[in-house]
């Protein structure tokens, strides 16, 4: 080589060297510049991250470019896996016991996959146990390495409200969330435990379409979109009614009560607002936060889907976002937005840190059907008739306290049991119904709810029924069923015209509503209540009086109707407080004519029952009664407003079977001492034997005691005998004015009777006198019966009256002016049959004395009484009667009469005012001017000795005289 | 205690390793922070002590090519692009390193003696 190419090889190789060191150079140059950059731009992302997390950073669009370098992919793997770290633990362990939890607290429907129930109607029923939480979908920890995902429930009946919150393109699956949710709650429950509202503001259609088949059976019902008030006050007086007719004995909540009681009656109510993210009217929020506080204790349960609202009671969000970034498909089919991509959202039970996905929506067709197997099954339930051994409790007798009110259930609505309440807000019952309606049997099954609740101290019933028929009449011993309601103080049947025992009844009542608020004023408390807080020894039992057909008692216009509607008005007003409550039943409550100028009687009879086709007990634009089938009733605690309907089916209670056998059974567990009830029979006669035991006249009373004569019986609670005192003083007579025979007989045996009674034997001389030809037989009887008492009887027949009237006057006339010594010996008792049919002997002149009989008769009714003889005669008209008290005799010479088929305006002066009164069968007008105040109505007695009537009764010796031997024998 | 409350006492067990992160990773924070300031300066220092480097090293590069003028014979070539990949080594032994190769281009080319033989 020569030396110029050694030369340019030396260059070359040179110029190489510097080339290469100076790549070298620049190369480590710029790796030493990136190095540093990466550094800080490390140290810088890691601070980034660490400062506002993972999940944020992730999130937030700026730093979209940081997460797609490659570069910075190490301090981003870091913070990763620190917070992988952090969230390692968690994720181990408490997975597991999430989904143990879930699967404890959200049994069958409430938490299982839908292939397992849906299709299937529920058969869980009130007293079932309810789950605690609802599953909606599952979660995953935000940046957990290992994802585990765990489900997620929210808890939801009796428990906490849910609020749902979505953005415009996850309205979707926010609905489907809802009906996922719904459709568990409504699988998992009986049909008919749970009813459903639904409430859209933008739609009346749309919401929940797939389960409008429960519309069907009434467990869904859709609201008006204009009208959220009216769900809203719906709600309200939801509540309002839970509280004052089912939380009465103190308990907080239903479900407090379900844990005290076993059973759930009232259905839970879901309602389901759908918004539009604006917030709602100020009254309808102030109504919306109302309902939400006090709600859940009622069983109501908001789920509100964008309803901005705040809502100070618990309640569970579920807000959704939409989520562009990458996680992990949990679960076949999850929601998708309108956007395309996946719906996640966070829940308050799962915090923020945690993404839920919700379930999918399930299949529609699936839904649709098993909301139809739903609402049949609903129907299968209701049409169930339930019997009236349902309406009783299952284990317990006599068990409840009348303190706060009388509680019973009187019938059913799907299936579960509807109460009837005389409570503080509703002390009286209105009952209408026609004839044929069932009015009687739901009477019958009430008072039998009632009996079997609570026992007779605490409970006591005045029964009374005017029209025809013996409805009450089972709940006295009767020939073939000696048992009796141990419970029934009082029951009066076949009533019909004795006006004045519907008016004796309501004066009782009166008359224990003062005594009971003195009682109350004594003890310086004013309500039933306290008093019975104050004084538990005390006896004071809720006082419930059913009057059916009550009309009849303000029928005519007089002094009856007016008294009636005045104490009627005083108990229905004040009887609340004192425990004493009225159930009236009519056929027609708007006819009676009483009424009319007083609109506010019926406003303390709060609670209305109306039955098929009765008119004008609700309000007048509710007419849900006259649609109603047979065996159905219309509840209504609200004094008729249409809200307060309850549709009930009421069972069967006169059917052989049920009221008669419980009556049995309380019958046999009845308290020691109780007495039987008094029964008040319009249609029978009250026995002389009944009257005189009732008087106490059964045997003859020592010493000078005054004797009194029984005429028959008072229309009074206590069944009062009707008695006149005869002393020696003057009017002590008794005057009858009767057309027929049999009737006036009846009363002079009955006076006659008992003044025998009460004589020792031989210590009373009766004088029977045969005027008239029809008293024969009867004063025969009469004759028969005083002998056999001991008493000796004279008889006289119309052809020894002149003469025996005639001695008796210079008798008592020798008496009066005579001494001392001219006392009689024992009381003589003249009894006249027929006193008109002796006119003509009467009116004969004594050629000697120029007397004739009438003043002879004068004088022994003037001058008669005050030496011992008293008159007790029947005359067959008041013309005859008044044209004996003239001259020598005077109208007060009659003390007493009794009247019966006379007009009231023709007894003149010998009533003190003017009586308005017609003839009545069986009934007569007594007045006694010494111990009355104005005539009173009269029970003509039974006089025929035992013997005759048991045997009409077809009893046996036996039965007629049990004690033959007694040391009260009784003539007869 | 309820079903929902025991739920919750579980997912809050979440919030806690939540808070007990954020606590360190604020911590650490603050500590990046403190380093941030000293690697923006290492930063700068790196940034200048590369721009000395390559502000010298095209000097001498142009030194080069100023000796090369004469030597018509030679392709000359641009200023060397940074080898990619090549190690982050002490600069100043690579400057040096520079400076010798091109005292050695130099001296390879000063041997041709003026006017040269033919």
């Amino acid at each position: 080589m020569s030396r110029r190419e050694q030369r340019r090889d030396r260059i070359q190789a040179a110029f190489e060297g510097v080339h290469v060191a100076i790549e070298a150079a620049l190369g480590a140059a710029e790796a030493i510049r990136d190095r540093a950059l990466r550094a800080h731009a490390h140290t810088m992302v890691e601070m980034w991250l660490r400062e506002s997390g993972l999940a944020q950073a992730r999130s937030d669009p700026r730093m979209r470019r940081v997460f797609a370098n490659p570069d910075l992919a190490e301090p981003i793997a870091r913070v990763a896996r620190d917070e992988a770290a952090a969230f390692g633990e968690w994720v181990a362990t408490e997975p597991v016991r999430i989904e143990r939890l879930v699967a404890e607290a959200a049994p069958g429907a409430a938490g299982g996959p839908a292939d397992e129930w849906l299709g299937e109607p529920g058969k869980v029923d009130g007293g079932g146990p309810v789950p605690q939480l609802w599953r909606i979908g599952s979660a995953t920890v935000d940046s957990a390495a290992a994802e585990r995902a765990f489900p997620v429930a929210v808890p939801l009946l009796d428990e906490s409200h849910l609020q749902v919150i979505s953005t415009p393109h996850t309205r979707n699956a926010a609905e489907s969330l809802v009906e996922n949710l719904l459709l568990r709650v409504v699988s998992y429950f009986r049909p008919g435990m749970v009813a459903l509202h639904v409430w859209d503001v933008g739609q009346l259609t749309g919401a929940l379409p797939a389960l409008y088949p429960l519309t069907r059976g009434g467990l869904l019902t859709v609201h008006d979109p204009s009208r959220l008030s009216e769900l809203l006050e719906e709600l309200a007086n939801h509540i309002r009614r839970v509280h004052t007719r089912v939380l009465v004995d103190g308990h907080p909540s239903l479900r407090a009560l379900t844990a005290a009681t076993g059973g759930r009656t009232e259905p839970w109510q879901i309602a389901v607002l759908v918004g539009n993210r604006t917030g709602l009217r100020e009254e309808h929020h102030r109504a919306l936060q109302r309902v939400a506080r006090n709600g859940l204790a009622c069983g109501i349960q908001l789920v509100l889907v964008d309803v901005p609202a705040t809502v100070s009671a618990p309640v569970e969000t579920v807000t959704l976002i939409e989520s562009s970034a990458s996680g992990t498909r949990i679960g076949s089919e999850p929601p998708v937005s309108a956007l395309g991509g996946p719906v996640t959202a966070r829940c308050t039970m799962t915090g923020p840190h945690a993404t839920l996905e919700l379930d999918g929506p399930l299949p529609l067709e699936r839904v649709t059907a098993a909301c139809h197997t739903i609402t049949e099954e609903l129907e299968t339930w209701r049409s169930r008739v339930a019997t009236f051994d349902d309406l009783l409790p299952t284990d317990w007798y006599w068990g409840a306290s009348s303190t706060s009110g009388v509680h019973a259930p009187v019938g059913f609505r799907d299936g579960l049991p509807v109460e009837l309440a005389l409570c503080d807000s509703s002390p009286h019952a209105l009952i209408g119904g026609p004839s044929g309606s069932g009015k009687t049997n739901f009477l019958l099954a009430m008072l039998g709810s009632m009996a079997v609740r609570y026992p007779p101290h605490e409970l006591e019933l005045y029964l009374l029924d005017f029209k025809e028929g013996v409805s009450f009449a089972q709940f006295t011993p009767g020939r073939r069923d000696p048992s009796w309601l141990p419970h029934a103080r009082l029951v009066g049947v076949n009533i019909n015209t004795d006006r004045e025992f519907g008016l004796a009844l309501l004066r009782f009542l009166a008359e224990e509503m003062r005594r009971r608020a003195e009682a109350a004023k004594a003890h310086e408390v004013t309500k039933l209540e306290e008093l019975r807080a104050v004084d538990p020894d005390g006896r004071w039992p809720r006082i419930v009086a059913v009057i059916d057909e009550f009309q009849f008692l303000f029928a005519e216009r007089d002094a009856v109707t007016r008294e009636a509607t005045g104490l009627l008005e005083d108990v229905a007003r004040r009887g609340r407080s004192q425990g004493i409550h009225l159930v009236l039943a009519s056929q027609d409550v708007s006819g009676i004519e009483a009424f009319w100028g007083r609109p506010a009687i019926f406003e303390q009879f709060v609670l209305r029952v109306a039955l098929p086709r009765s008119r004008r007990v609700l309000a007048d634009l509710n007419d849900v009664a006259l649609a109603l089938p047979r065996w159905h009733a219309v509840l209504n605690h609200e004094s008729g407003i249409t809200h307060g309907n309850e549709v009930v089916r009421v069972p069967d209670a006169t059917v052989r079977g049920t009221l008669d056998v419980l009556q049995t059974e309380l019958w046999q567990r009845r308290p020691e001492g109780l007495a039987e009830p008094r029964l008040f029979d319009g249609g029978r006669a009250p026995l002389l034997t009944d009257l005189l035991a009732g008087a106490g006249l059964v045997s003859p009373n020592a010493g000078d005691a005054t004797r009194v004569a029984v005429l028959g019986q008072l229309i009074d609670v206590a069944g009062s005998a009707a008695t006149v005192p005869l002393p020696a003083t003057p009017g002590r007579n008794v005057a009858v004015v009767s057309s027929g025979v049999a009737e006036a007989a009846a009363v002079l045996g009955a006076a006659a009777l008992s003044l025998a009674v009460q004589h020792r034997p031989e210590a009373a001389r009766f004088t029977v006198c045969v005027l008239a030809p029809e008293a024969g037989g009867p004063a025969d009887a009469l004759v028969e019966r005083v002998r056999a008492a001991g008493q000796p009887v004279e008889v006289v027949t119309l052809d020894g009256f002149g003469t025996l009237v005639a001695g008796l006057a210079a008798d008592v006339a020798g008496r009066l002016t005579g001494g001392v010594g001219a006392a009689r010996p024992m009381p003589h008792y003249l009894l006249l049959y027929g006193v008109d049919a002796a006119s003509g002997v009467l009116e004969q002149k004594d050629p000697d004395t120029f007397r004739s009989g009438l003043d002879s008769l004068r004088q022994v009714l003037r001058g008669g009484p005050e030496t011992g003889l008293h008159v007790l005669g029947w005359w067959r008209s008041v013309q005859r009667l008044r044209a004996v008290l003239m001259m020598g005799a005077g109208v007060d010479d009659i003390g007493c009469w009794v009247a019966f088929d006379v007009q009231g305006s023709e007894l003149g002066t010998l009533s003190p005012a003017p009586v308005s009164w017609s003839p009545r069968p069986a009934r007569a007008l007594v007045f006694d001017r010494f111990t009355q105040q104005r005539p009173e109505v009269l029970i003509v007695p039974d006089i025929r000795p035992e013997r005759e009537i048991g045997a009409e009764r077809g009893l046996s010796e036996r039965e007629i005289n049990p004690d033959p031997a007694g040391a009260n024998e009784e003539s007869g | 205690m309820t079903a929902a409350r025991q739920y919750k006492d579980i997912t809050g067990g979440m919030s806690e390793a939540v808070a007990r992160m954020r606590r360190s990773d604020t911590e650490r924070a603050a500590r990046l922070a403190e380093r941030l300031v000293e690697l923006e300066a290492a930063m700068v220092a790196a940034h200048q002590r590369a721009a000395i480097t390559e502000i010298g090293v095209g000097l001498q590069w142009d030194a080069a090519l100023e000796a090369l003028w004469n030597e018509h014979w030679m392709t000359l070539r641009p200023l060397p692009r940074p080898r990619p990949g090549a190690p982050a080594r002490d600069l100043d032994y690579l400057d040096a390193v520079v400076g010798q190769r091109f005292e050695a281009l130099r001296e390879a080319v000063g041997r041709r003696r003026p006017f040269g033989r033919r």
